[in-house]
């Protein structure tokens, strides 16, 4: 067994959840859970990470911007100070940016969107989806180090105390060649990709204001909204919502399907949800192949009432 | 400017895909291969760019079988100009680790300003690529990129990622892989099909890039399998009323989600 580093990404200030599910998954499989954060705030994210019990947190807080450059140089700095054999991430936007990079460069092997790792006769060994999920492929990372990133909602954040180190580390940070200048906020909203819930609609839904029924019950269970393709390009809903092949791929422990017919780079995003409750005015709609709970009806008829009573007991 | 972009040879989005008999492999026999969706995009922004920068040429690389070979001569169909083969004997021979290194060796001797990415190959679904290859050679590098423009030797792009737009500046040399919503692909032109019907496809083999004792792999194919068909389970017709009361108590006693 061995160390393992997690990179705990942050954004403005704030710890990804799923950041918190690779720390609980790395005490399962690894000796020492090693956490590194890198922000000015740095301290305070130690504090807030001691919930979740790494063995150690590294704390970088010299670099004002995100740059892969300069994250792959504290990443870089914690692989050897740490000699971690394993690093893990949460598959994000900004893990994927960087830390394949960082990985090239020591000449090792990367699987990213796992939804399994373990280690095997010393090995690390991951299942990860590939061909949009029409395909389960078993991987052993064969290099000295092993870089993996997992997929959100996989494994479910545990909490437990510790009280582990906290070091900050000497990093020397190179003038970056790439930075970011700016991010705007698209809003609030959670992202599906980190979303216990997802309500999501299709075609069916018929335009932009056909989305407020699912907003309203996204809202309530604390969720997100999801959409097919067709909707986001008849530009009733952002990309950014757009589950499927060309979109995010989510695991949340319920996707609810409106007006969705179900096509296969629909499915490539959304198959691995835990429970899957399709709403589809068309009983042969292949939606309903793949659902635990399907009905057939009208989604303008069928959300309201559902609203409704959860209304009732969530008030 | 010089403009390098990669495509890959993939099967065909819409195929379904099959295990061969060892195992490890998909059977490739009776599957189309096309371009790998997202490297579209990067293809556009290549010819726009050049289409923007006077003198600039666009070379489109790929690493495949014999067959990929198609592929370039679409892209010449589309305008790029220049097209390198790079011979591989069989579809996914390299993991993303040993394709990054090819392609860092190949670019090493030569003159770049953008080197252009889908974001993910259709199949490997890795998004690694792009990024190791600028760590490769060490250079900038966006990813996602939804938007971008260039001013002298800067690039200043948009990335989606989790709930924002994040605004990347990077100066060039850069690695950009593209993601849907930066450009609208262009088809072929019928007189762009007949001018690459005649042009030789220029093949060069791994070797002549890259001793291939540099090439192990970062990781091992243990084992591929189809995942199990999900069964559909209950469904209801009937009243609207009915079915959210019905939806309601899944929801409670099996999901126990409110
Ligand atoms: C390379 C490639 C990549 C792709 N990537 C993606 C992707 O990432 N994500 C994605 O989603 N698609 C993707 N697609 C598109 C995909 O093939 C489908 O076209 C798309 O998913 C269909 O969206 P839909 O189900 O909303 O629409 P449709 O297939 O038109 O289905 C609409 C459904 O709504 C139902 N309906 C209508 N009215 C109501 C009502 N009042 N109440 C209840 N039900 C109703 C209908 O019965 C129907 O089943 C991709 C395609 C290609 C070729
Ligand atoms: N064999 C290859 N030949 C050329 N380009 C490739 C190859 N494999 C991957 N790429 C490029 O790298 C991108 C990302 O691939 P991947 O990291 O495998 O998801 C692709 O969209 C291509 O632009």
């Amino acid at each position: 067994m061995s160390n393992i580093l997690v990179f705990v990404e942050t954004r403005q200030g704030k710890i990804r959840k799923s950041s918190l599910e690779a720390i609980t998954l790395a005490k399962k499989i690894g000796s020492k859970a090693i956490a590194l954060v890198v922000d000015a705030d740095a301290d305070k994210i130690a504090t807030e990470l001691k919930e979740y019990g790494p063995d150690a947190v590294y704390t970088v807080k010299g670099i004002k911007n995100y740059s892969p450059d300069a994250y792959r140089e504290a990443l870089s700095a914690a692989i050897e100070k740490s000699g971690a054999k394993i690093v893990l991430a949460s598959q994000t936007a900004m893990a994927t940016d960087f830390i394949p990079a960082a990985a090239a460069k020591l000449n090792a092997g990367m699987v990213t969107d796992a939804l399994e790792v373990k280690i095997d006769g010393g090995k690390v060994v991951t299942r990860k989806p590939i061909y949009a999920g029409k395909v389960l492929a078993d991987y052993a990372i064969n290099s000295d180090i092993a870089f993996v990133t997992i997929r959100p909602n996989v494994y479910p954040a545990e909490s437990a105390a510790s009280s582990p180190a906290v070091e900050e580390l000497a990093v020397s940070i190179p003038v970056p060649k790439a930075e970011a200048k700016e991010t705007k906020s698209a809003s609030d909203e959670l992202d599906v990709s980190e979303a216990d819930v997802i309500i999501s609609g299709g075609r069916g839904v018929k335009g932009p204001e056909g989305f407020e029924p699912l907003k309203e019950l996204a809202t309530l269970l604390g969720g997100a909204v999801g959409a097919s393709r067709s909707a986001v390009d008849s530009e009733w809903i952002s990309h950014q919502h757009q589950v499927g092949q060309t979109g995010k791929t989510v695991s949340p422990v319920l996707y609810v399907a409106c007006g969705i017919s179900g096509k296969i780079q629909h499915l490539a995003g959304m198959s691995s949800s835990k429970y899957i409750i399709a709403i589809n005015k068309d009983a042969e709609a292949p939606i309903f192949d793949i659902a635990d709970f399907g009905i057939v009806g009208d989604l303008f008829q069928v959300l309201p009432e559902l609203t409704k009573k959860v209304k009732e007991v969530k008030g | 400017m010089n403009i390098f972009v990669f495509v890959k040879h993939v099967p065909d989005t819409e195929a379904r895909i099959k295990i061969d008999s060892s195992g490890k492999n998909i059977a490739t026999a009776d599957i189309t291969f096309m371009d790998s969706p997202y490297d579209e995009f990067a293809v556009e922004q290549a010819l726009l760019l050049a289409e923007a920068n006077e003198g600039s040429v666009v070379t489109a690389v790929t690493i495949g079988s014999e067959d990929a070979k198609q592929l370039l001569r679409d892209n010449l169909a589309k305008g790029v100009n220049e097209v390198v083969h790079i011979n591989s004997d069989k579809f996914g021979q390299f993991d993303a680790l040993t394709t990054a290194k090819i392609i860092a060796a190949f670019l090493k001797d030569k003159e770049y300003d953008l080197v252009l990415f889908g974001n993910k190959a259709y199949g490997a679904d890795n998004s690694l690529v792009p990024s190791m290859v600028a760590g490769l050679l060490d250079v900038a590098q966006i990813n996602l990129v939804t938007k971008m423009e260039i001013s002298g030797k800067s690039v200043k792009a948009e990335r989606q990622v989790e709930g924002m737009t994040e605004i990347m500046e990077a100066s060039m040399p850069c690695v950009i892989s593209a993601q849907k919503g930066l450009n609208e692909p262009r088809m072929k032109s019928l007189k762009g099909i007949m001018a690459a019907k005649k042009k030789e496809i220029p093949s060069i083999s791994v070797g002549d890039v890259i001793p291939e004792s540099e090439l192990t792999m970062g990781i091992e194919v243990l084992s591929l399998q189809n995942p199990a068909a999900k069964e559909g389970g209950k469904k209801f017709e009937g009243e609207p009323v009915d079915a959210a009361t019905e939806l309601f108590k899944y929801m409670r006693e099996e999901i126990k989600i409110v």
